[in-house]
């Protein structure tokens, strides 16, 4: 089989810095090759179109920078959600990544887009069985308890996501602590 | 005629433009087509990022502050702010405009425009202090246990809007609502 001419974590990268920070809508295909030095034949070849490396930018983001990993250690529950949720206001500085979730970012611009839709939807699908789990290796939790907190965690994703563009990070981080500890006040009982 | 009346007319054509398609999306010539002036004369005598600091500021003045005002004056308390929640959950994003015009462009801007952050600083000042009287309200009515814990509470509901700004788009009415009412529950 033919070598790629090009490493496709690397072009998906730039690709997300580029839609993240300019919008996807008026970021045409020129200027994506402008920004990867990949010609537009081998980007169509591999992703099909604009649409199919918006998707793919998603997965390798979804994969790299959602945090689930934090969700394990139950010993102090607001604890590890606060890291998970306040993940996204310190991006690795290698990254180059904006503050905030390229995600939820393009969502609000892409709202009116089929395939925005159905990943976004199915996005919080994941992120509500990985709450699940996380919650279910909590001691003694009561289930239905359970189902509340991750239906909560889930809605919040978005919510404080949304909360950096208005407050500076520290005090996005104060409200993230104190709306995690209203949100499973249920469990110090 | 005055010219300050034209701009102040102008400038409510151009609101719902910005209001539902946000700021990037929209081009000089949507612009000038739905305020029914020229493209060269928007592009030259006002620019987009001064119009849409007007469009705000019109926004804020004729949708935002009688909100806050009734609000506060609202004998349900915090009551008022979960049907204002409700409503927005209930409307259709496609016929008309409901969500917040200023949280879409926060939203999609972010810290692009510096010129926007005293527009948000004051927006949050007076959403902050209408929903305080709110839940001072509530508090007095004895609905609220803890005063102390009112500004958490203030914060999370803020949260709670800006949030469902996006997640409108996405979930249904019915869904929409139980989460809400989930959030409202976690305030005693």
């Amino acid at each position: 089989m033919r070598p790629k001419e090009f490493n496709r974590n690397s072009v998906l990268e730039k690709c997300i810095i580029l839609f993240w920070k300019e919008g996807f809508t008026t970021t045409g295909i020129e200027k994506i090759v402008e920004h990867t030095g990949v010609n537009r034949y081998s980007l169509y070849q591999e992703f099909g179109n604009k649409d199919g490396i918006l998707l793919a930018s998603f997965e390798l983001y979804q994969e790299r920078n959602i945090p689930f990993d934090l969700l394990t250690s139950t010993s102090l529950v607001n604890d590890s959600l606060f890291r998970f949720y306040s993940s996204f206001f310190h991006p690795s500085t290698e990254s180059n990544y904006p503050v905030g979730c390229y995600i939820s970012t393009l969502a609000m611009e892409l709202r009116e887009k089929d395939a925005m839709k159905e990943y976004f939807n199915n996005f919080q699908i994941i992120l509500k069985s990985k709450f699940d789990d996380f919650l279910e290796l909590v001691p003694g939790i009561d289930q239905s308890d359970a189902k509340t907190i991750s239906e909560n965690l889930t809605f919040y994703y978005s919510t404080s996501i949304a909360m950096y563009v208005i407050f500076p990070i520290e005090e996005t981080e104060k409200y993230l602590r104190n709306n995690l500890k209203i949100i499973t006040k249920c469990l110090d009982k | 005629m005055s010219r300050q009346i034209d701009q102040a007319e102008l400038i409510k054509k151009a609101v719902p433009i910005f209001w539902v398609n946000g700021f990037r999306a929209v081009s000089y010539k949507n612009l000038a087509e739905g305020m029914g002036v020229s493209q060269s004369f928007l592009y030259n005598q006002w620019g987009k990022e001064q119009l849409l600091l007007d469009s705000i500021d019109d926004y804020l003045s004729r949708e935002i502050d009688p909100f806050f005002h009734s609000l506060e004056h609202d004998e349900r308390g915090v009551g008022a702010i979960r049907d204002v929640y409700h409503e927005v959950a209930k409307s259709n994003y496609s016929e008309e405009p409901c969500t917040c015009m200023l949280m879409n462009i926060a939203l999609e801007l972010r810290h692009d425009f510096t010129s926007l952050d005293s527009v948000y600083g004051k927006f949050l000042h007076d959403m902050r202090s209408a929903y305080t009287k709110a839940f001072q309200r509530s508090f007095k009515d004895g609905n609220i246990q803890d005063v102390n814990k009112i500004p958490e509470y203030v914060e999370m509901l803020i949260g709670l809007m800006f949030g469902l700004n996006l997640l409108l788009h996405y979930k249904s009415t019915e869904e929409l609502i139980v989460h809400i009412d989930a959030y409202f529950d976690l305030i005693d």
